[in-house]
């Protein structure tokens, strides 16, 4: 394959990618965004086919001006149409003119063009999402942007290379295909290595990058956050099971205690998110009327109360519930956005302040870690209260949500179980009835959901009917059971668990998480505060056999379940310090270690001038002049010169290196070299008429005993007698010496060499 | 060791020179934008874009030094060319790299007049581009320009750039040695008019002087005796050795001296670009003359300029002689004091008696002035050089109708293309010079039998 065509190839499939990140999580919005990638792609491989192999074969610029106008009029119908999507319209426009101009015939700056067309695409995508899926597509864009960038710059490089006029190159290489052979292994090797270095280097620029502590949220919110099934105002009962088959990540969790240490989470942890306290005709519902609500800060600090805690950094989802998840009973809230999450007063929920937008969101709740069941700041059930949480209302008829042939036909269950048990032990009577469900036997786990008999109530129809049903039916079930013998319970809709990845050490819970459990009353008079008031102790009950549950949790995820771990530590990465990397995570990552390295190497120099000060006050203290001259003042004074002996010959070899560098380091060696081979010359010629020199003659008695033997020879060699020790003189400057010889005397020595060669030749031949 | 390699790294990484290409400034342009885009949406995703937009920024600078690590780069060209050639330089890239391929490598070199003053000269940058060399081999690429006008010239080190990996920057790396380019002057065809001329003048000098003597005649060596040979010829003490009668050899000269005399002259102030051409055509004619002698041996030439400090070449017709009066041809500079009468008394007195004098000059000449002038022949009258004078004024034309400068005389000369082929035949590569001359004793031009003769006339070797 050409250099061309895989240039080609590559930066047509960089383009498609740069699509694909702007319309992986448009789909949802606009159903038509999936088809544009796939258009991309099939008219990247008929641009290659036609233009790009024949640019006769392109459109006409004009009918592309024409077409680039038309498709302003298509983002006008896409924006008419629904006029939320004006972002997308853009990147739809984008597109447009991207197709446009892949059928043109392109130069360098065209593709310049389209390279910029494909990033205003993903810089749309980034901009509507920031879930794992586009970080795929974005990474592979930038692995492909780098690859491009490569070739791109070998393109124009050749491209570039025009003989200047009245100039020629021969031989010429082949503008079509400039660079034959070139994808070999060791290129690939290469690329492979540049690819690395750049990421790398970007990847520490972005780190380093100044950051603010709210970063990590688009301003205008996500726009493709998902609704989660289960967690609205009113639950529909079987709902919860539309999501217990779902793999999708509702949010990622790092957990530590108060000493800021990671803790690994017990499996059946429960996230407690929506309370569900009337029910009526299989829907439970949340009345908004139920009491106010509060910020949450419990002012630990303030009671001075020191408490083993967890403390819960969450990176929830894009979700359109205003439900917020934590461990029970919170102490503290907080979101980078400054909207602190408001717990209601009435229920215990947590919940977004009201006008928080929806979307992803990064937040911390603080819980307790002790066996204490009570949620600070939440008010005991008022009488109105309690008769909608045990159905037997007797101030107001409208709240009680359990009919009475309900609570009849429940009663008639319950009353058995929980005979032996008195009537005022309410603890007792609802670990019997969670027993009941879970551990008699009965009552089996499933997800597979079938009305025995429609006309029933479906809570009673699982109870008495069908035996079977997923953990919301076995909630209900156990609420209505403990109501009906006049025990307030509520229905709490939340998470069990999560995936535990030890590469990260944090927690990721997903839909099939999602788990229904019940919150019993112990009788009011079991905890009153301080101020004598009385504090509501809910008791969590789990009725959901737990074995059963995990087994079918475990069967959600299919193949890709056994890469979880890897997958999910990539996903810790992207969530945690790509998406989600803020001030604080910088602070963490980066600044905290360099300030302790530097605190640390601050302790070490004080240490090591702490230590040469006293070194120096037992060396220098001298009393007086006569106490020098003794063995210690040797010793310092032969330190002391050994010591700047050695500075002055390091401060010497440097100033040598420094002078050599400036210099010019090439100017020695032929200079050498030169004094090398006047010598040699010499020794050579002297050598032809007799005159060798023994190993036992140093270079300087041979130059003397030759001219003691050109001075004998006659009077052509008398006058060049003197040259042989004008070389050897030479020769010893430059190679022992390490000088430069000027360029007059190198011009003497070479004329006086010719001289005794001319005088001798002469005398050969006589 | 390891330490030396670093610095001798850190050294080379210093020298080298980083600059910004165009693509590279838009590409800052876009990354800040990005940036901007981050800062103001508050979205990760486009700071991870910006963030590793600047990476190839980054690693464009680190990388594109590795990349012309380990590369030599050698300049192979003649030493020396005639103006109206165009120039031919060889460039070789060398990859001594085990694996990776050198890929979009510019070579580029930097050639400049020593002497700005002669016209037309000027510096040019030869460049060629090497697509790819793989590892372990060479590659040579031959890179022609337009001709030069005669004078010295020098070549910088060469720069080996590149824009490696992304083209965002360009480094480029002195490679390579200086170097140096004589131009001689353009050559041309001389024409029938100057073979009359030439033979009219010998023809005079030969009525007046029947015999020669034997300074004229050159000591060849020894043979038998013939019979007619002249007893004066008898080497007495080879004969009496021998024991039979041996005869020197003479190599008869068949032709005279020749002296050719350029009065480069040029006013002061206010030169016209006629006088300027004057000056390069009688350059030109000097340099076409020269090879023409030279092209056989066993005349004598003489090469005389005026000037400041005028000045002379001489020697037996030879290769080696003509390189240097082309040479000296090369660099001659336009004269604006000097006489010819100063020529005449630098010149060697056999010349004024013997040798053909062709003065050749930008301005009219009054050779009965010149000759008054001139201490050595003031006082006699300038009957000894009537008759072997020829004198020619560049500024009248005199020269047009002598030599013929065309592209193709120039390069189909069949006598050029045998100097080139066998005496021309010297390059000079990666800045040593390999000298191919046919013989040994000419090996050098500091070994070169001429003679300088300065205005005192006193003969000095060289």
């Amino acid at each position: 394959m050409s250099f061309q065509t895989i240039y080609r190839l590559s930066f047509y499939t960089m383009l498609t990618f740069a699509t694909l990140v702007m319309s992986m999580d448009a789909t949802d919005e606009n159903p038509l965004s999936h088809i544009y990638p796939i258009v991309v792609a099939i008219a990247s491989m008929f641009a290659i086919t036609t233009v790009d192999r024949n640019s006769k074969l392109g459109l006409a610029r004009d009918t592309a001006n024409v077409l680039a106008l038309g498709t302003m009029g298509l983002v006008y119908l896409e924006y008419k149409y629904d006029n939320n999507l004006l972002l997308l319209a853009v990147g739809h426009w984008l597109v447009y003119l991207q197709l446009i101009k892949m059928f043109l015939p392109k130069s360098v700056e065209d593709d310049w063009f389209l390279f910029l067309l494909g990033l205003m695409q993903v810089l749309v995508g980034a901009v509507m999402s920031q879930s794992d899926r586009v970080g795929m597509a974005l990474f592979c864009w930038i692995i492909l942007a780098i690859w491009v960038l490569g070739l791109f710059s070998l393109r124009r490089d050749a491209e570039r290379e025009k003989s200047a006029e009245g100039t020629s190159v021969q031989p010429m290489f082949d503008k079509q295909e400039p660079y034959p052979g070139l994808f070999d292994p060791a290129f690939l090797l290469a690329a492979l290595r540049v690819a690395g270095a750049t990421l790398a280097l970007g990847g520490i620029i972005f780190l380093a990058m100044p950051r603010r502590s709210v970063m990590g949220t688009s301003k205008r919110g996500d726009t493709t956050a998902k609704h989660l099934t289960g967690f609205d105002d009113e639950v529909k009962l079987g709902q919860l099971g539309e999501i217990l088959e779902n793999d999708s990540v509702v949010m990622t969790i790092e957990l530590s205690d108060e000493k800021g240490e990671r803790v690994v989470p017990d499996e059946d942890i429960l996230w407690r998110g929506v309370t569900l306290t009337h029910y009526e005709r299989g829907h439970w519902t949340r009345p908004r009327s139920m009491g106010g609500s509060f910020a949450v800060d419990f002012n630990r600090k303030r009671r001075g109360i020191q408490r083993k805690t967890i403390r819960q950094q969450i990176k929830l989802e894009p979700t359109d519930n205003r439900v917020l998840f934590g461990l029970r009973p919170m102490l503290d809230a907080s979101a980078k956005n400054r909207l602190a999450p408001d717990i209601m007063q009435a229920d215990g929920t947590l919940v977004r302040v009201q006008d928080a937008r929806l979307g992803g969101l990064d937040y911390e709740v603080i819980s307790s870690n002790d066996e204490d069941p009570v949620q600070p700041g939440e008010a005991f059930p008022n009488e109105l209260r309690l008769a909608t949480l045990i159905g037997r209302g007797t101030a107001d008829r409208r709240v009680i949500a359990m009919p009475e042939s309900l609570r009849t036909q429940l009663a008639a269950i319950a009353e058995p179980v929980v005979a032996s048990i008195p009537a005022e032990n309410w603890t007792a009577r609802a670990k019997a009835l969670e027993s009941y469900l879970r551990d008699s036997g009965r009552f089996s786990y499933s997800l597979v959901m079938t009305d025995v008999d429609p006309s029933l109530d479906p809570v009673v129809d699982f109870l008495v009917n069908r035996k079977s049903g997923h953990c919301e039916y076995f909630a209900s079930g156990l609420a209505l059971l403990l109501r009906s013998i006049d025990i307030p319970a509520r229905v709490v809709n939340g998470f069990k668990g999560g995936d535990w990845n030890d590469l990260a050490r944090m927690l990721i819970v997903r839909q099939k998480h999602a788990h229904s459990w019940v919150e019993a009353l112990s009788p009011p008079e079991t905890r009153i505060s301080e101020q004598g008031e009385r504090l509501p102790i809910w008791i969590t009950l789990d009725p959901t056999p737990s074995s059963e549950r995990a087994a079918s949790v475990a069967k959600v995820g299919g193949f890709g379940g056994n890469f979880r771990e890897v997958g999910d530590f990539i996903r810790y990465i992207w969530v945690f310090y790509i998406v989600g990397y803020n001030a604080d995570r910088q602070n963490m990552l980066l600044y905290e270690p360099a300030r302790q390295l530097a605190a640390e190497a601050q302790r070490g120099f004080l240490l090591i001038a702490q230590s040469l000060r006293e070194a120096k006050e037992w060396l220098f203290r001298f009393p007086d002049f006569q106490s020098v001259f003794s063995i210690r003042g040797g010793v310092v004074s032969f330190v002391l010169l050994v010591t700047l002996a050695i500075l002055f010959r390091i401060v010497r070899w440097f100033c040598r290196k420094i002078y050599r560098w400036m210099r010019g380091q090439q100017v020695t060696d032929p200079a050498q070299a030169i004094g090398v081979a006047f010598y040699r010359r010499l020794a050579q010629l002297l050598k032809e008429y007799g005159q060798e020199r023994s190993s036992a003659e140093t270079p300087q008695e041979f130059a003397h005993r030759a001219s003691l033997f050109l001075s004998g020879a006659g009077m052509n060699t008398a006058e060049v007698a003197d040259v042989p020790p004008l070389i050897v003189n030479a020769f010893y400057k430059i190679r022992f010496g390490n000088q430069e010889i000027g360029t007059e005397l190198l011009a003497s020595v070479e004329a006086r060499l010719e001289a005794l060669e001319r005088s001798l030749r002469p005398a050969a031949r006589a | 060791m390891a330490s030396r390699r670093i610095v001798t790294r850190f050294g080379r990484w210093v020298s080298q020179r980083l600059r910004w290409t165009r693509e590279g400034w838009f590409y800052l342009l876009v990354a800040l934008g990005l940036l901007c885009t981050g800062l103001y949406q508050q979205i990760n995703l486009i700071f991870l874009v910006a963030g590793l937009a600047f990476g190839p920024l980054v690693a464009s600078i680190l990388i594109s030094s590795a990349v012309l690590r380990r590369l030599h780069v050698t300049r192979r060209l003649l030493t020396y060319m005639f103006s109206g050639e165009p120039l031919q330089i060889d460039f070789t890239l060398e990859n001594p790299r085990k694996w990776t391929a050198a890929l979009a490598m510019t070579v580029e070199d930097h050639l400049s007049p020593v002497d700005r003053t002669i016209p037309g000269a000027v510096g040019m940058t030869p460049r060629v581009f090497f697509p790819r060399v793989p590892a372990r081999e060479k590659q040579r690429l031959r890179w022609q320009g337009p001709t030069l006008k005669r004078g010295k010239y020098h070549f910088k080190t060469m720069e080996l750039i590149t824009r490696s990996p992304f083209g965002l920057f360009e480094r480029r790396a002195d490679v390579g040695d200086t170097d140096e380019l004589i131009v001689y002057p353009e050559v041309g065809q001389l024409t029938r008019r100057w073979y009359l001329l030439q033979k009219e003048a010998t023809e005079t000098r030969r009525g007046q002087r029947h015999d020669r003597s034997t300074q004229q005649q050159e000591y060849h060596g020894l043979r038998d005796y013939r019979s007619g040979d002249s007893p004066r010829w008898i080497h007495w003490r080879t004969s009496a050795r021998l024991g039979q009668p041996m005869v020197k050899e003479f190599e008869q000269q068949h032709e005279q001296d020749l002296a050719i005399l350029i009065d480069p002259w040029q006013p002061r102030t206010q030169v016209s670009q006629g006088q300027r051409d004057s000056t390069e055509e009688v350059i030109r004619f000097a340099a076409t003359v020269c090879l023409e002698t030279c092209k056989h041996q066993g005349r004598r030439l003489i090469l005389g300029w005026t000037g400041a400090t005028a000045g002379v070449r001489q020697g037996p017709a030879s290769v080696k002689l003509l390189h240097e009066l082309l040479e000296q041809l090369a660099i001659l500079r336009p004269a604006t004091e000097g006489s010819l009468a100063g020529l005449f008394d630098a010149l060697p007195p056999a010349v004024l008696r013997e040798a053909v004098l062709i003065i050749v000059s930008t301005r009219p000449i009054n050779l009965l002035e010149e000759v008054e002038r001139s201490a050595r022949l003031a006082g006699t009258s300038s009957r000894p050089l009537h008759g072997r004078v020829v004198i020619f004024d560049a500024s009248k034309g005199d020269l047009h109708d002598l030599v013929k400068f065309t592209q193709s005389v120039a390069s189909t000369m069949p006598s050029r293309r045998q100097i080139d082929d066998s005496v021309f035949d010297r390059v000079r590569s990666g800045g040593s010079h390999e000298i191919q001359l046919p013989d040994a004793g000419s090996a050098t031009h500091a070994s070169s039998p001429s003679h300088a003769v300065p205005a005192n006339g006193k003969e000095t070797h060289q």
